[in-house]
């Protein structure tokens, strides 16, 4: 019985992971193989090759992307853990009604597709000289993720006994001393998964850095894999673009696989109450 | 002598409700203990948190070494607290949570790690220093909070159930070396409980709280001795004081009170009722006597009497006199009569 349930349980996950990372693996595939043997129709390739990469990192910028989508990626996180931060500690010490009122505010605004804002945001945008600047970018990435982060915080910061803030407070602690050097430690668990996730929408983000950058020295990894092209218009570089899809994935999984780790072992030390 | 602490007319209230500490006026004089008893609600914890500047009064002042700081932060009143939970820093080390509020204050780091090595060693955590809160016990958890309050020499500790998250032989124990403790600092002190041994036994003075007011400030044996209402009377001592209705027991007063160690068992006299229930508490046992139905309205008294006492087997029936000296007499509205 258990062990055909196993069983069963392994086929079930084996299915699922064939399928969430298929894709992906044909993707690895297609950005090794030789150009000759693109359309070939060979499950695996009868050769390795690395022109796929070399034609990316060589006859396109895609250093440069990659620079761009780091700048962007951790700039933006930073700005959104910060006011996010700042928000949710208010936020956790509301008054119960008021706080569901302003967090349910807050996941209206996080559930808002940023598509429908783009108009708007562009026009602003234009208007304050955030347009065709990394930083500009990265403000506006920020904003769309506060709504989320202030939200993760505040759910994790209502944790914290409150005997520990009016502690601190007789300690001699500030509101901020009490946020820096106590709530955030504490949250440091729910602040890197936070972050991970406010870095991998700002890395995965298109439609904004599309239309906020026209210059192809700024631009992002996702709108410079949309850009690559062949030599004419017909020709689609399927290698290159599998070559950098790889190249953009592979940073963000080792991110999580090291983070995840420390996410794991703070929960455990944070999870205790002292 | 400049008070340490005095409160005058303070008044709190939570979103309109009725007040949690309604008109408190008193002091602590420097070097005393004034213990605060009261059942859980009476809003004692209210008034230690207006003191610390947790809260803000609705009305009054509070005066700390002698200037008005009522409308100082909590920071900016030396005072220390330990709450009930101990709320340590959770990733911090003993180290560091007792040092903390010092570093705050800038004193020099040379002086912090002596003076924190001072207050661990005198709280027996000398070899604890760098262990995590986790890792320690209860009563450890308790003696850090306890370092982290008399570190910073503060002009006044405030203490909130300190003691009631260890267990009993524990709690015992560190009962007796936290009053050996204050002695030897000569500290000043508010100690917030709901555990009448700990407050009489800690205690240079008592003051006993009821719904947001103080019913009464003494001694531990005036508390006990001469209780100031039938609230008091009832409240502190065990077993429980015998409230009898006046005019059972041939007297005028509208209540009368009468401790189960001072009502007597055998003898002569008119009043004679049952033993109903017997109750060893070892070199006591603890009675309670009933009247028969037919003999009278019903009456109920708990006595306390020595372990080998005469007649008290259950169903004997035995004549009941009450100690004529040691009688309280209270009024209808439940003040003491003198």
């Amino acid at each position: 019985m258990t062990g055909r349930r196993h069983l069963a349980l392994g086929a079930a996950l084996g299915l699922m992971v064939a399928f969430s990372l298929g894709p992906f693996l044909w993707s690895v595939v297609t950005s090794v193989r030789p150009p000759s043997e693109l359309t070939g129709g060979t499950l695996l390739p009868r050769a390795l090759s690395i022109d796929s990469y070399a034609g990316v990192f060589g006859q396109r910028p895609f250093a440069l992307y990659l620079r761009n989508s780091v700048v962007v990626g951790l700039l933006s996180t930073a700005i959104a853990l910060t006011a996010g931060a700042l928000a949710a500690a208010v936020l956790a010490r509301l008054r119960p009604s008021l706080g569901r009122l302003v967090e349910v505010t807050l996941l209206f605004f996080a559930l808002w597709p940023p598509a429908v804002l783009l108009v708007p945001l562009f026009t602003a945008g234009r208007a304050l000289g955030l347009v065709d600047s990394l930083p500009g970018l990265a403000l506006v990435h920020a904003a769309l993720n506060v709504p989320f982060v202030t939200w993760m915080l505040a759910t994790f910061f209502r944790q914290i006994p409150a005997d520990l803030e009016d502690a601190a407070r007789v300690d001699g602690f500030s509101r901020l001393q009490f946020l820096v050097r106590i709530a955030l430690p504490l949250a440091a668990p729910a602040l890197a998964a936070t972050a991970i996730l406010a870095f991998i929408f700002s890395w995965n983000e298109f439609v904004i850095a599309l239309t906020f950058l026209s210059r192809d020295e700024l631009r992002t990894v996702p709108v410079g894999i949309a850009m690559l092209a062949g030599v004419t218009v017909y020709e689609i570089p399927w290698g290159q673009i599998s070559a950098a899809v790889v190249m953009t994935t592979l940073p963000v999984v080792a991110a999580v696989l090291v983070f995840q780790r420390w996410i794991v072992s703070g929960l455990t030390a944070g999870a205790v109450k002292g | 002598m400049m008070a340490q602490l005095e409160l005058r007319g303070i008044r709190k209230s939570y979103d309109g409700r009725a007040d949690a500490v309604g008109g408190v006026s008193m002091s602590v004089a420097p070097g005393e203990i004034l213990t605060v008893l009261g059942p859980s609600g009476c809003g004692k914890s209210t008034l230690l948190r207006l003191v610390a500047g947790l809260e803000r009064p609705d009305a009054g002042d509070v005066f700390i070494a002698g200037a008005r700081a009522t409308d100082r932060a909590p920071r900016d009143r030396n005072v220390a607290m330990v709450f009930q939970s101990y709320a340590l820093y959770p990733h911090m080390t003993v180290e560091e949570n007792i040092g903390v509020a010092l570093q705050l204050q800038r004193v020099a780091r040379g002086d912090v790690a002596a003076r924190v090595r001072d207050a661990a060693d005198r709280l027996g955590l000398g070899n604890l220093l760098g262990r995590y809160p986790r890792a320690l016990s209860g009563g450890e958890r308790q003696r850090v909070a306890l370092a982290r309050a008399l570190v910073r020499k503060p002009a006044l500790f405030l203490l909130d159930e300190p003691l009631s998250n260890l267990d009993a032989t524990l709690r015992e124990r560190a009962r007796a070396d936290l009053k050996a403790l204050f002695g030897q600092l000569g500290a000043t002190v508010v100690y917030v409980t709901h555990d009448q041994i700990e407050a009489l036994t800690l205690a240079s003075r008592v003051a006993v709280m009821r719904t947001g007011r103080i019913v009464q400030v003494s001694s531990p044996g005036d508390i006990y001795d001469r209780p100031a209402t039938v609230f008091v009377a009832g409240f502190v001592g065990s077993p429980r004081m015998n409230l009898l209705p006046g005019a059972l027991v041939g007297s005028d007063a509208h209540t009368v009170g009468v401790r189960p160690e001072h009502v007597r068992v055998g003898g002569d006299g008119p009043l004679r009722l049952a033993v109903a229930l017997r109750e060893p508490l070892g070199a006591q046992v603890l009675l309670r006597l009933r009247r028969a139905a037919p003999a009278g309205p019903p009456l109920e008294i708990t006595a306390l009497v020595s372990n080998d006492a005469p007649l008290a087997r259950e169903g004997d029936v035995a004549a009941v006199t009450l100690d004529p000296l040691r009688l309280h007499h209270f009024d209808a509205d439940g003040r003491r009569r003198d």
